[in-house]
């Protein structure tokens, strides 16, 4: 009986409790997580919670809580979330989300926020493309914490052996294709390539567009998206010659692996490459350098040391004519639903501290300028990088970004898998994705 | 008999079934009516309620068209790859062969796996070069150089071919649940008779299961209708559109676009698809039961 009653008021404390534990004021942040991650994932984790021991150090009364959502569905569910009064007070977002939010209007404007700082605080963080693409139509939705850039990584000792010099990297297209022409070989005489010389994703992921599309419409003059006329434009003669650049190196040149059109952008780019199938990997991502450490690639440079060197791979820039590849980060944001702004934006001004930002796994390369003037930065492999940074490009301001990728995705496969007519094919795929969102 | 007893006798059964009711309602009506209410809304966030532009979009959308014929190809070849399979699996497992016994632990492990793991299991198996999937496609089409998941055709067979893996197990254990129940004397009296094995089985087996059958078919046929996940972890719905079920338009509308309202008009197409399945195999089990 005894046990009972005291069972019974356990039961009865704890529910309390936990009623109680509701209804304190806390502070809603919304983080990404990758469940593929693994240890990178725990670092990130271990970074934030260190975060957030600061804030709650400043900040005792106010806890807060941590949100966890998948790294490719958080800016949706910040959405999703607007629309059904689900409130958060912080929230990472990807630039390339902007005029959707901006659209949704989920995200709060920090614009008064941000005109509280001074111009050196500014100046060092508003360099980066994403800063210019996390504002929309004059109003600032995110701030960026760091750099995610792509370029063209290549294989030193591969280079040497096919009789090229590794500190003289292609400069153009022409140069690429030659190079990894040469690069191209069948190691045991079997009639099989056993190393492809570029390494290019034209999967049905977003990758597509982003990393290979993009910049070779942009180097030959052409663009995605025109915002005035909110019409899809890439089904152009730049677009097609985009088109013909990536299905000359799988089917003319013979340089990119065919099976470059399916599975994920780590299955044909960053594996491939790891396990020498490939001499150079064109749109490989600052994210994955700790693998090229891990490996003794290179030494000291993730993360970065004064000593930091390059031993089997170098880099070089995207080799077009604008150098640009597409460059976003993980941006951070406050949610329009927060009843505590001022505490949201205190916990951003928390995580853009440079002692903080330095060492979050997940920005990329640096986003504050002071950063990259420190001595660790001061090598070749980080020139290379922040120059990448600086030619970087975002994605098109459009809501429907998303719809967009995959619509050229499955466009460029349908030319390169079919052998369909390459304006033909961009121009109907273009037509219905305009026919969708653009036609009054 | 007056009629109160009777009207009483009535209250009783359905005062029982009222709370089985009432959680149907809660989990299934509640959610379903706002989802079908959002398909009527037309997009964006200041959407227009009632519209019917969602339909009218989708229907004059090539692309739509060709997701729920992509959808019908793979319920049919799940289905109909997965049920006589099952059905001789059945057979084997209700009889009382030692060796077989541990088969009935062992076919449960393709519904034991978690979709998307499995998924990615036959996509390396049909990867590139050297997926064991890829070297038997290759022998059975003659292309040597054939990359699976790079053509729409051999994508959609992978796809059909992992499902099928993983619903075996269930209509397997659906039908021998089906046969465990029929009487041993059926069996026994038509033996005595001078019935054949497949005689015994088409007069007896057959018939006696044919309602287990039906429930197995119609699970199948849902859980395909409905699945995005294996398809979208296997080929992303490629290459060029020719995986796209429209359960992964329905996804990527919903949570890679953010149109919602598409998304619900999609989900109540494949609402009326199910239904139609359910209808057509219990329309067709009541003809077969009438001619019993």
């Amino acid at each position: 009986m005894l046990k009972r009653r005291f069972l019974a008021v356990a039961i009865v404390c704890i529910l309390l409790l936990s009623i109680g534990g509701c209804g304190r004021k806390k502070l809603r942040v919304a983080h990404i997580y990758e469940p593929l991650a693994g240890p990178a994932h725990r670092l990130n984790f271990r970074w934030l919670k260190g975060v957030i021991r600061q804030y709650e150090k400043q900040h005792p009364n106010l806890p807060v809580r941590l949100e966890q959502i998948q790294w490719d569905k958080i800016d949706a569910k910040a959405i999703s979330d607007y629309r059904a009064g689900v409130r958060h007070d912080v929230v990472m977002t990807s630039p390339q989300f902007m005029p959707q939010h901006f659209e949704e209007g989920d995200l709060l404007d920090l614009t008064p926020y941000v005109s509280k700082w001074s111009s050196e605080k500014l100046d060092d963080l508003s360099w980066s493309p994403s800063w210019r693409k996390c504002e929309q139509n004059g109003v600032r939705l995110a701030i960026p914490t760091g750099v995610h850039t792509r370029l063209v990584v290549f294989r030193r000792d591969m280079f040497e052996r096919a009789g090229l010099d590794p500190e003289n990297p292609p400069k153009n297209l022409d140069e690429l294709v030659e190079a990894a022409k040469k690069l191209t070989r069948d190691t045991d005489g079997d009639g099989k390539t056993d190393v492809w010389g570029l390494g290019l994703y034209i999967g049905p992921l977003r990758a597509t567009i982003e990393l290979y599309f993009a910049p070779l419409l942009w180097h030959f003059g052409g663009e995605l998206y025109d915002k005035k006329s909110n019409l899809a434009i890439f089904a152009s003669d730049p677009g097609v010659k985009a088109v013909r650049f990536l299905d000359d190196c799988i089917h003319k040149h013979r340089i990119t692996p065919p099976w470059a059109c399916s599975g994920t952008y780590d299955d044909v780019i960053q594996q491939p490459f790891l396990e020498g199938k490939v001499a150079m990997a064109w749109g490989w991502g600052n994210y994955w350098n700790k693998v090229l450490e891990e490996k003794g690639w290179i030494k000291g440079l993730v993360p970065p040391t004064a000593q930091g060197r390059e031993i089997k791979v170098g880099v070089f820039v995207t080799p077009t004519e604008t150098k640009a590849q597409f460059t976003n980060c993980w941006a951070i944001s406050i949610h329009k639903l927060s009843k505590q702004p001022q505490e949201a934006f205190s916990f951003i001004e928390t995580v853009l501290e440079a002692k903080n930002l330095e060492v979050y796994p997940d920005a990329g390369v640096p986003v504050l300028k002071s950063i990259w003037a420190k001595k660790e930065y001061q090598n070749h492999w980080y020139r290379v990088w922040k120059e990448a940074a600086e030619a970087g490009r975002p994605m098109p301001s459009t809501p429907h970004y998303y719809d967009l990728a995959d619509t050229v995705a499955n466009a460029l496969q349908e030319v390169i898998l079919k052998h369909a007519d390459p304006a033909a094919t961009l121009k109907r795929h273009q037509d219905e994705f305009n026919d969708r969102y653009a036609r009054p | 008999m007056t009629d109160m007893p009777v009207r009483k006798r009535q209250i009783a059964p359905t005062l029982l079934f009222l709370p089985a009711f009432s959680l149907l309602i809660l989990f299934w009506c509640v959610p379903l009516i706002p989802g079908l209410g959002l398909a009527f809304r037309s997009p964006g966030p200041e959407g227009v309620w009632p519209s019917l532009i969602n339909y009218s979009r989708l229907l004059g959308e090539l692309t739509f068209r060709r997701n729920l014929l992509l959808s019908l190809i793979y319920v049919v070849g799940v289905v109909g790859s997965a049920t006589p399979i099952a059905y001789v699996a059945s057979l084997l497992m209700t009889r009382n062969i030692r060796s077989l016994k541990w088969s009935r632990s062992l076919l449960l492990i393709p519904w034991v796996v978690p979709p998307v793991v499995s998924s990615l299991i036959f996509r390396n198996m049909a990867w590139a070069e050297i997926g064991p999937l890829t070297k038997l496609y290759r022998l059975i089409s003659g292309q040597p150089g054939l990359l699976p998941l790079q053509d729409s055709s051999w994508a959609m067979a992978t796809i059909i071919l992992h499902s099928f893996w993983r619903s075996v197990p269930v209509m397997t254990l659906f039908l021998a649940a089906g046969i465990a129940t029929i009487p041993r004397e059926f069996h026994e009296a038509a033996q005595t008779d001078g019935a054949t094995s497949l005689q015994r089985f088409w007069h007896i087996t057959f018939p006696l299961t044919r309602m287990h059958l039906a429930v197995g078919m119609l699970l199948i046929t849902a859980f395909t209708l409905q699945d995005a996940e294996t398809v979208y972890a296997l080929t992303g719905g490629g290459p060029h559109h020719g995986t796209e079920v429209a359960a992964v338009r329905l996804f990527k509308e919903a949570f890679d676009y953010g149109q919602f309202a598409i998304a619900a008009a999609i989900g109540s197409f494949l609402l009326a698809a199910g239904l139609c399945f359910m209808l057509l195999y219990l329309a067709s089990f009541r003809r077969a039961e009438a001619t019993l």
